[in-house]
């Protein structure tokens, strides 16, 4: 950092002198153009002065987190990131998704065989099958809770956007609070679009979740008026189970 | 149980990159104390300093491998949260105005004066609290840029050197931004009725 031709110095160059942080030659410059100019020394003294103040400012103690609870977070996170990078199953989500969309169209039956949603329907039929067992055998789901409660007061709890990517949200269920689903930009839980009155979010959702400390989102969709959320929530030996939620009106949330 | 309470940083990484998890709980309980109270410092909810700390150390877990031992854990983390801070910043615009102002709304059981401070009459005392109380308003109006670095080093006593790795730019750009923030703050003071004169 160099002065100017002009004899004046650079204003920065006060802060480096403050900060003693200027090599000899500026250093030296500085104090000549201070003993030589009162208003730059004023404006020296405030530098100094609210300097002062600022760092009185981190005299506050600040209250450290508590290693228990933080490790057991960053620990579920970690696990989270780490689910988020394992290779897709043989059939993802989004497809099953995509399947299970399908069959509520109800095609015709030639549509079926030409659009070879049969098969597909079969395979989709199969895969959730299996996820619903091993839900229920783990202890995610009790059957008790596979029932469509319509009810107003639903609230999947407080939802934070992760930084690291879009499609993970974690959900907890410590602070409910509905507005922060509303925070994700998802039009879908405002429970109306275009005028229609929605489905409201079933409670099973909340009931999943709570028997877990987290779970991920992937995606909500609508079709019909229906919300369709595939989500996923750890086992407890860590690994994801994939779920995928229907609210039809007249029977349990598909698992 | 291992003991790695006199491990150094560098060692435990090696550790913890061999998955040796007491390693990196060692680290993160090492140092989440500082990296808290700097970013609750940056976005001022205690909520959200909590998520960007787990959050910066998720990303120290997945860049372990990538940490260089000839630099320091502490530059490295800093830079870490230092980012964190300036995409929330980015994200949230600049509503930051939050639990910490009131925490810092001086409380008198939380604020341990010094000694100068002690022998100081009410008045005075009622006044540098009015001060200390409208500098943090004045860092609230900064922009992020300006706001950390005025952070870094007033209240975190780094070095220029320091800072510009952190913030990875020259050492003169420091100066120049820790310079430009300081008049912001003092133009806001004014603004305010407050000259040095009256601290």
């Amino acid at each position: 950092m160099t002065t100017k031709n002009t004899g004046k110095i650079e204003p920065e160059l006060l802060s480096g002198f403050l900060d003693q942080e200027l090599d000899p030659q500026n250093k030296q410059k500085v104090q000549t153009y201070l003993e030589q100019n009162p208003d730059t020394r004023e404006q020296y003294k405030e530098l100094q002065l609210f300097s002062q103040q600022l760092r009185e400012l981190n005299s506050i103690p600040v209250q450290t987190p508590e290693m228990e609870p933080f490790w057991k977070e960053l620990n579920s996170r970690i696990n989270l990131e780490e689910a988020g990078t394992q290779p897709e199953p043989a059939v993802s989500s989004t497809e099953l998704l995509k399947i299970i969309t399908e069959t509520r169209k109800q095609p015709t039956t030639t549509q079926k065989i030409i659009s070879g949603f049969v098969p597909a329907f079969t395979g989709a039929a199969v895969a959730l099958a299996v996820v619903y067992f091993f839900a229920l055998a783990t202890g995610i789901l009790d059957k008790n809770q596979a029932t469509v409660n319509q009810t107003t007061d639903s609230k999947v709890n407080q939802v934070r956007n992760r930084n690291t990517s879009p499609k993970n949200i974690l959900v907890k269920t410590k602070q409910p609070d509905h507005k922060n689903l509303k925070n994700v930009s998802n039009p879908l839980l405002d429970n109306k679009l275009n005028n229609k009155t929605l489905p409201q979010p079933d409670l099973n959702i909340e009931k999943i979740i709570n028997k877990d400390d987290s779970c991920v989102i992937e995606r909500m969709d609508t079709e019909d008026d229906v919300i369709t959320t595939v989500f996923k929530v750890k086992d407890k030996d860590g690994s994801m189970i994939t779920v995928i939620w229907i609210p039809f009106k007249d029977a349990s949330p598909t698992i | 149980m291992k003991d790695y309470s006199e491990y150094s940083d560098s060692k435990l990484i090696n550790l913890a990159v061999a998955k040796d998890e007491l390693a990196f709980k060692e680290l993160v309980s090492r140092h989440r104390g500082w990296a808290f109270g700097f970013v609750i410092k940056n976005v001022g909810q205690k909520e959200t300093a909590w998520d960007i700390t787990q959050e910066a150390f998720v990303r120290v877990y997945k860049n372990l491998e990538n940490f260089r031992h000839d630099a320091s854990f502490n530059t490295w983390f800093h830079r870490i949260l230092y980012n964190l801070c300036i995409d929330h910043w980015r994200k949230s615009g600049r509503k930051i105005k939050t639990e910490y102002q009131d925490e810092l709304s001086w409380d008198k059981k939380r604020i341990s004066p010094t000694g100068d401070q002690r022998r100081e009459n009410p008045e005075k005392s009622t006044k540098r609290r009015e001060v200390l109380e409208l500098l943090q308003q004045a860092l609230e109006t900064l922009s992020a840029q300006h706001r950390n670095i005025i952070i870094l080093r007033e209240m975190e006593g780094m070095s220029y050197q320091k800072i510009a790795k952190i913030t990875d730019c020259p050492k003169g750009t420091v100066m120049s931004r820790l310079h430009h923030a300081r008049k912001k703050i003092i133009e806001f003071m004014k603004k305010h009725g407050y000259s040095s004169s009256e601290i």
